[in-house]
């Protein structure tokens, strides 16, 4: 009895773990923190605000849902200062909060289904806006836009996509 | 006012560094006359920030002792200088505090102030807001200190928001998230990031 009550957990979880990883996928996906590695770009300097790191991401819509073509990719440079209003941003704090951001901004792309060719303006403008908005940004200060910086090591989500262009 | 900072002119001068009616995810865009012009100005912007402008914000720190000052400029962004100067009595991590925020442009001699007020405490969820002139009562004395610091020091100009909000629908700002159609004057000789 114990083996079978057991299994049938087993396979509830299972069940559940597929049906979540589902449900992510037809609302956007989900992108791991580790997808948004910030790189230095203004040196920090004293006790103040300031300093700024980016990352950069071409974002495979195509992959995210199948409403956007195959070929759809979004570039998104996601920037932070090194210290703001908080204190300081660490880099898990801010790959974090970019990552909830754009599954969030995502989810907002896909239900409004909005045309391929707004979408990505859509997506960075969601994400910035729950990123760094003044009332409930978690980044005071963070910016979201298309590539902007050169030199920055750009990733792609998803990872097995194929490296992006070279900076 | 200036006649090279009317309305009329300052429209004509945005059309000198952003090109009409292409979105900034067009290879055009950077490519174009405009889009170089902007781009040098923004390459010299990045070198180095004038001695004036760290100067100046040496002089808030010490005009605005309790308060904390933040230079938010964003070189590579926006043709703009930006600080941020809190509330007195600011502390790292207060849930509640406001800021008055000035914008300097690097495309014309002008300026713009506006406040941005955070209520992190409030229930049952965060609130804040940005304003532009008139500024709530409390923040007037502040806004008045950093106008009269800025126009002393840079002899720039104030626009006021009937200029500033002029749309200027043919120009997209170099990296904001819109599409032709979206900007206004603001966005374009300042930055269209403001929070």
């Amino acid at each position: 009895m114990h083996i079978r009550s057991s299994f049938v957990a087993r396979e509830v979880s299972l069940l559940l773990a597929v049906l979540g990883v589902v449900q992510l996928a037809c609302a956007g996906g989900h992108i791991p923190p580790s997808t948004f590695q910030f790189t230095p770009v203004v040196p920090h300097t004293g006790t103040g605000t300031g300093g700024w790191k980016v990352a950069q991401v071409s974002i495979l819509l195509g992959r995210l849902s199948k409403v956007f073509p195959q070929a759809a990719v979004c570039d998104i440079e996601v920037g932070v200062p090194e210290r703001n209003v908080n204190g300081l941003v660490w880099d898990a704090l801010a790959q974090e909060a970019a990552a909830r951001a754009s599954d969030e901004a995502a989810r907002i792309v896909l239900r409004e289904r909005v045309p391929v060719a707004l979408a990505c303006v859509e997506f960075r403008k969601h994400m910035g806006t729950i990123l760094g908005h003044p009332e409930f940004g978690t980044i005071p200060g963070a910016r979201v836009s298309g590539f902007q910086r050169v030199g920055v090591p750009r990733k792609t989500f998803p990872e097995n996509a194929g490296s992006p262009p070279s900076p | 006012m200036n006649p090279e900072l009317t309305a009329e002119a300052l429209v004509r001068l945005v059309h000198r560094y952003y090109p009409a009616g292409l979105d900034n995810d067009d290879p055009r865009y950077k490519q174009s006359e405009e889009g170089q012009r902007l781009q040098a100005l923004i390459d010299a912007q990045m070198r180095e920030a004038p001695l004036a402008w760290t100067d100046f914000i040496q002089r808030l720190e010490v005009e605005f002792a309790d308060c904390y000052i933040w230079d938010a400029t964003m070189a590579w962004h926006d043709p703009c200088y930006n600080a941020r100067v809190s509330n007195p009595g600011f502390v790292t991590g207060d849930l509640v505090y406001h800021e008055v925020v000035c914008l300097l442009s690097t495309l014309a001699p002008v300026y713009a102030l506006y406040a941005s007020h955070v209520d992190k405490a409030s229930q049952p969820k965060p609130t804040g807001w940005l304003r532009f002139p008139p500024f709530p009562p409390e923040l007037q004395a502040q806004e008045a200190k950093l106008a009269g610091l800025i126009e002393a020091t840079f002899g720039y100009t104030r626009l006021p928001n009937d200029i500033l909000f002029i749309p200027v629908p043919d120009l997209v700002p170099r990296s904001a998230n819109y599409r032709v159609g979206e900007a206004r004057l603001i966005d374009l000789l300042f930055t269209e990031h403001r929070w």
